[in-house]
């Protein structure tokens, strides 16, 4: 290569974004500002955008223990803007009833509507998920017992269930096995209900709502 | 085949496109015209869309951002993927054969690796954008930043104050 010939110091910004999504982020990045003018604002400019999306992903496993299915998404979730759901279902276990312990279909959508739920973002360690049908708010057993941990959608979409295991006495809180990841489940239809209103629901069963 | 009939031509016609054995030409900006099979084409999602969108495929398509020696390369690399579907795990291996060497030689000359990756990005094959960018990406780990200057040819133009600066900058963060 030429000594004059400094291309890669002049490097197009698109593919440097591509070459700095492949390196280690603090470590390689470090050492990419310490290179020359160019690079170094360069990884000044994309670090902020750079930082939401090279995030660890959470992974969430949903299990409905009435029908058996058990799917898992990975969410490469940014908070959720309206209609956005980046989401990859990565396995949806299906009981087939023949006793045989069920089989595997594994599943890349990025939209997994037939699995019956879609997480749609993450915000604040909270896992958003949204249900294509109805539930019924008023007709389940819901409790949040403690003050704050509900969460509310761009566009006031909201309710909140304890997820595996924890009764509806347990107050709504992280869950173990998501490393404090809480699972909220809003119907489509649910409309900006007043965090007071949610906490008092006492009737709903998340199971049936998470049925397919 | 029968000639004359223009349904005859109209089905050798449909059953070509289906099948992929359409023609398209590439031409470089050094207006060299390469003849690829639609198939191969297809791999850069720029072209698709124009091809999709109808027109244009009989005129062929000038590419005034992407030499000769660039082009030739790119359509290498897109024949394999776009021409041969891999179904079996030696098929599949082959192609994973076909990448590393392609690499490899590219990776030995880093100007044209730019001109290569560049075309990727400009002709949107997502495929070899992420086989060059994740080469330079591998050249950078491990490097010091004087290493990754010579292996790149970066001219070093920080200055004793700025890369006293970027040290601190980096202890903080």
């Amino acid at each position: 290569m030429d000594g004059d010939d400094d291309r890669w110091g002049h490097v197009h910004r698109d593919i440097f974004g591509e070459i700095l999504k492949r390196l280690p982020p603090i470590s390689g990045r470090r050492r990419i500002r310490l290179i020359c003018r160019r690079w170094r604002d360069g990884v000044d400019e994309m670090e902020p955008e750079m930082a939401t999306t090279m995030r660890a992903k959470p992974l969430a496993v949903l299990k409905d223990s009435r029908s058996r299915t058990l799917s898992a998404f990975v969410v490469d979730g940014l908070p959720p803007a309206p209609r956005r759901a980046t989401t990859r279902c990565i396995f949806q276990h299906v009981d087939d009833g023949g006793g045989g312990g069920g089989h595997h279909r594994h599943r890349y959508d990025r939209w997994p509507n037939n699995v019956g739920d879609q997480v749609v973002g993450t915000c604040n360690g909270i896992l958003l998920l949204a249900h294509s049908r109805y539930l019924d708010l008023w007709g389940g057993r819901l409790s949040l017992g403690v003050e704050g941990m509900a969460w509310w959608s761009g566009d006031g979409r909201c309710a909140g269930w304890p997820w595996a295991g924890m009764t509806t006495a347990t107050p709504f809180g992280t869950v173990p096995l998501l490393g404090g990841v809480v699972l909220v489940l809003t119907p489509h239809n649910t409309k900006n209900p007043l965090r007071a209103m949610v906490a008092l629901v006492d009737s709903c069963n998340v199971l049936e709502a998470l049925q397919v | 085949m029968a000639s004359g009939s223009g349904a005859a031509a109209a089905a050798a016609d449909a059953e070509e496109k289906e099948s992929g054995s359409r023609m398209i030409t590439l031409t470089s900006n050094e207006g060299k015209a390469f003849v690829v099979t639609e198939a191969s084409a297809r791999q850069s999602a720029t072209i698709r869309s124009m091809v999709d969108d109808g027109g244009c495929v009989d005129k062929g398509f000038p590419l005034p951002n992407v030499d000769s020696k660039t082009l030739a390369r790119v359509i290498q690399y897109s024949d394999e993927h776009g021409n041969k579907e891999p179904h079996t795990v030696d098929e599949r291996a082959a192609l994973a054969k076909f990448d590393r060497d392609f690499i490899a030689e590219l990776d030995a000359d880093k100007a044209f690796l730019y001109d290569v990756t560049m075309a990727a990005n400009y002709l949107h094959i997502q495929g070899l954008l992420a086989l060059t960018t994740q080469c330079v990406a591998d050249t950078i780990k491990g490097k010091t930043p004087e290493e990754i200057r010579t292996a790149f040819g970066i001219e070093y133009d920080l200055t004793a104050q700025d890369e006293k600066e970027i040290k601190e900058e980096d202890t903080h963060a």
